[in-house]
């Protein structure tokens, strides 16, 4: 009888004590609209919510997602997707033909942060998107077909992509707050924002057209500094420091486990041709000669890449060295204020780093540690001179980093406006040989790297915390965005 | 040739060695077959990297570690295998585990086989890329892989080997009841007469049709053998006929011979009385004569058995000691140790053997040896005395019966009679001078 109890009892014992993996971030979503993703903590919780047609793999394969199969035709000018049958959003509406189109020609439009990305689709210009010219349309009940204006071989990846999600438009078009709770169709379905508590918290989606082996109930995003992320870590508080920039050689992975594996990003000092005194090429090429990026990068992330150009190594164009020079000593008297996020760990120590390095070389320097929403509205409004910000990509390829140096790219945070600039970007998209765009490439970074509007800082080697109670952890090449939560699991009973 | 029963050669062609060499055998061919695949398995690895290698070594020119990260993902979906792409001695790029990516190669080669380093846990394969780096592709096996074959192969053997293990002893236990019946059989064939089922477990149809007609045909052997003895019987006694008529022909002629001197009246008185004295010793002769055919006529020739002529003559002698025991201590006779077995009619034989026998108890002075000897085809039985012997000329004429012995009647009678005898068993009688200075007989038996 007592054993009967006991059998009785235990299932609903089980399914009231939720797995809940909690995952530290330096900031929670700035928004929730993929189209108006701009930052890492945006783009890392809208991949958990959101689905696109396609996704990358840990390989970076594509492969498919919300689209079951995909077939290129007219020469790789036309693409049709097949819309997976069983794709439903989290509250259980199946994924129709409408809502995919209705997402994608959102991101073409004018509002979005991301519509350069699609300049390649039939219908877009410059102001907008002419929907009449069927660049993107329902073919069937179950398909939807993409028309391009001239073959793209990134267009793939650029659907794979962060912030080309698709979300519901009947939800859409009834809630004027359908991103304050938003509906996707990713494997984590959002449950609530406490701004109060600091946290996100999302659902592992039963609805979620995936079956993998993840025992995740529910995952947190925890927003808290560096510091206070690596102390909760080691009190078994914390499952996640993977959206922290860690050094290989912190005490934290006394505990837990440590995976590192490259990652498709580079840590810059941007500096804004809009204001002075980097208004001024040469004061721009003398400000990066004598930033000592060697001695930064030995001191805070020894195990990081060396950077001689703005993209990380292993994409195309990347190993050539930068051969642009200071074509005169101009050190600026003016003030410079550097803004870096105060959330990392050894702010205080970078800006005495900075300061101390540049000072003695001549420079008036300020660094400013600042919260990372006041960062990023600087960054975006383009209202600081200078800031020290981790770049990371949407997808794996150089053309990425490349168009934030376009004119008309509203992420351009250099302010840049170069007409050749733009054009080897223009010439770099529609090229699809890959062969032929080498040269293209090596051209646009001679160019870039003589403006000097960025200081290359280093490109970072991911060193992923997780608790030891974490089973099926991958990393991901390209940032920990893209990192695959769905099939990890935890253990209930581990000593973390 | 060797003799050997079904059912011991089947019980011995299964015997634990015989199984032991065939596990060797089939463990060594599951050993060569693993070794071949071995080797084509990392002759088709090599294969694959030569045709990676030239866009491989494109993409490392350009650096485009992505579009590899995708090939070599793609190539190892299964996840069988890790490719990486090697460049300036570190991991440009891994199939598997992006964490392994610029991390540097440690070489760990215990041994190299067609071409492939093996180690404690991977089997690689290498492939130099055509760069001016000097990049180079690795292709890595886990050995689990190989291991996990290893154990199918392993699991398929012992599976297979059971398996026959199993049926074989199913069978042999199937063989043993059908060669039980078998021996059964050959049990029944031996005592034809004796109904016994009691020993088999199964009753056999085929087998059962063998004994029934077994049993039929023993009976008309026996019919036949009964029908042959009866026709052997008669050509025997028209023999004993013709030769008690051949042989009574002189005694007679020469009786009628002397009855006609007796009774003619101008017969010289002396030649008569001659004539008279004479008369009496023919009229024994022929006696002699009739009483030989008349033991020749009872003579059963439906009785040849396979007997050891060892206890044959063992019993003649003893008949002979209680008939002449005064005599007896001059026979002299050395029992040979292995039976001699001889098809014979044994009555016959032995009242041959007692002849020769008494002949020289009469005539022997101190000795009367019996030797036994046994060719291919015939047994001998020598009978010598140290006697006067006899005349090897006047042998033939005895055994003939044309003439008298020169040394008594009785013995003249007596060898024309074993004479018959012998032929009667495929033989004959020889006689010789004794090396113990009198006769030597040589009673010869062929295979009847």
């Amino acid at each position: 009888m007592y054993w009967l109890i006991i059998i009785c009892i235990l299932p609903f014992s089980l399914h009231g004590k939720q797995l809940i993996y909690k995952k530290s971030v330096y900031s929670l979503p700035l928004t929730l609209d993929p189209i108006k993703m701009n930052d890492t903590a945006s783009l890392l919780a809208g991949n958990l919510i959101y689905d696109g047609l396609v996704r990358f793999a840990p390989s970076l394969r594509i492969e498919p997602a919300i689209a079951e199969s995909w077939i290129f035709l007219d020469d790789g000018k036309t693409i049709t997707f097949k819309i997976r049958e069983n794709a439903k959003f989290h509250n259980g509406a199946s994924i129709k033909v409408a809502d995919v189109v209705f997402s994608l020609k959102r991101n073409l439009s004018a509002e979005s942060l991301t519509r350069n990305y699609f300049d390649c689709v039939l219908g877009w210009n410059e102001s907008g998107f002419d929907d009449k010219m069927g660049g993107i349309k329902a073919t069937s009940i179950d398909t939807v077909e993409i028309k391009l204006k001239y073959p793209n071989p990134n267009f793939l990846n650029i659907l794979a992509g962060a912030t080309a999600k698709i979300i519901s438009k009947a939800e859409f078009e009834q809630r004027l707050d359908y991103f304050d709770k938003p509906i996707g169709s990713g494997p984590f379905s959002f449950h609530s924002l406490e701004k109060e508590n600091r946290r996100i918290r999302l659902d592992a989606s039963k609805a979620y057209y995936r079956k993998v082996e993840g025992s995740i109930d529910q995952l947190w995003l925890i927003e808290s500094d560096e510091k206070t992320a690596i102390s909760l870590a080691k009190n078994g508080k914390i499952d996640d420091l993977t959206n922290w920039p860690i050094s290989g050689a912190s005490d934290v992975f006394k505990t837990g486990q440590k995976i590192s594996a490259p990652v498709n990003g580079t840590w810059i000092i941007g500096l804004n041709t809009k204001l002075p005194p980097f208004n001024n090429k040469s004061v721009r090429q003398t400000f990066k000669r004598d930033f000592d990026t060697s001695g930064f990068r030995a001191e805070f992330y020894p195990d990081s890449y060396s950077a001689v150009g703005y993209v990380p190594p292993g994409l195309p164009g990347s190993s050539e060295r930068s051969k642009a020079e200071a074509s005169e000593n101009k050190v600026s008297k003016l003030k410079i204020e550097i803004a870096i996020p105060r959330e990392l760990e050894k702010h205080d120590e970078m800006k005495q780093f900075i300061e101390k390095m540049l000072t003695a070389k001549g420079w008036n320097v300020q660094v400013t540690p600042l919260k990372w929403d006041e960062l990023m509205s600087g960054y975006s409004n383009k209202r600081l001179q200078s800031f020290l910000v981790a770049m990371n990509m949407d997808y794996p390829d150089p053309e990425f980093l490349y168009k934030n140096f376009e004119s008309n790219n509203k992420d351009n945070f250099s302010g840049l406006s170069d007409k050749e600039i733009d054009q080897l970007n223009v010439r770099l998209r529609a090229e699809p040989d890959r062969l032929k765009k080498i040269p293209i490439l090596n051209l646009l970074r001679s160019k870039i790297e003589d403006q000097a509007v960025t200081v290359n800082l280093f490109h970072p080697r991911g060193n992923y915390w997780v608790s030891r109670c974490v089973k099926g952890f991958k990393p991901n090449i390209i940032s920990d965005v893209y990192i695959d939560y769905a099939p990890i699991s935890k253990t209930a009973k581990c000593k973390p | 040739m060797r003799q050997i029963s079904i059912y011991d050669y089947i019980n011995g062609s299964l015997s634990k060695a015989k199984w032991r060499l065939s596990s060797l055998l089939a463990l060594l061919l599951t050993l060569a077959l693993g070794f071949l695949t071995l080797r084509d398995t990392v002759t088709n690895e090599r294969k694959l990297l030569t045709a990676l290698a030239p866009h491989l070594s494109y993409l490392i020119s350009v650096d485009d570690r992505t579009e590899i990260l995708r090939i070599l993902s793609t190539i190892d979906h299964s996840g069988s295998k890790n490719i990486s792409v090697v460049r300036d001695g570190r991991i440009y790029a891994h199939s598997m585990h992006s964490e392994l990516i610029d991390t540097p190669i440690i070489p760990k080669p215990i041994i190299s086989i067609f071409g492939a380093d093996f180690s404690r846990d991977t089997i690689s394969v290498s492939y130099l890329l055509p760069l001016a780096g000097g990049s180079l592709l690795l292709e890595l096996s886990p050995l689990t892989i190989l291991v996990k074959l290893a154990l199918i192969m392993a699991g398929i053997f012992l599976f297979s080997l059971g398996s026959l293990q199993f049926l074989t002893f199913r069978l042999g236990k199937q063989l043993g009841k059908v060669l039980s019946s078998v021996k059964v059989l050959e049990n029944q064939v031996q005592k034809l007469h004796q109904e016994d089922h009691q020993d088999r477990e199964i009753e056999f149809l085929e087998l059962d049709q063998i004994r029934t007609n077994l049993i039929g045909m023993k009976s008309n052997l026996t019919l036949a053998k009964e029908l042959l003895a009866i026709q052997k019987a008669k050509e025997l006694n028209m023999e004993i006929y013709k030769r008690l008529i051949h042989d009574l022909q002189n005694p007679i002629t020469a009786m009628n011979t002397l009855i006609t001197l007796i009774a003619e009246e101008d017969t010289d008185p002396e030649m008569r009385k001659e004539a008279s004295d004479a008369l009496p010793k023919i009229a024994d002769e022929i006696l002699c004569q009739i009483i030989a055919a008349k033991k020749n006529f009872e003579y059963d020739s439906n009785s040849f058995k396979k007997i050891d002529i060892r206890s044959c003559i063992q019993e003649t002698l003893l008949q002979l000691k209680s008939a002449h025991p005064l005599h007896y201590h001059k026979v002299q006779f050395s029992v040979p140790s292995t039976p001699m077995f001889i098809s014979c009619d044994p009555s016959a034989l032995k009242r041959a053997i007692i002849n020769i026998l008494e002949n020289g108890l009469d005539f022997a002075r101190e000795k009367l040896e019996i030797r036994l000897a046994q060719a291919k085809d015939s047994t001998s039985i020598f009978i010598s005395d140290d006697g006067p012997g006899m005349d090897q000329s006047k042998f033939e004429e005895i055994i003939k019966g044309t003439t008298k012995s020169g040394k008594g009647d009785r013995a003249a009678i007596g060898l024309s009679s074993v004479s018959h005898i012998l032929k009667n068993h495929n033989g004959h009688l020889k006689f010789k001078k004794s090396s113990l200075g009198g006769s030597e007989f040589q009673l010869l038996i062929g295979v009847v």
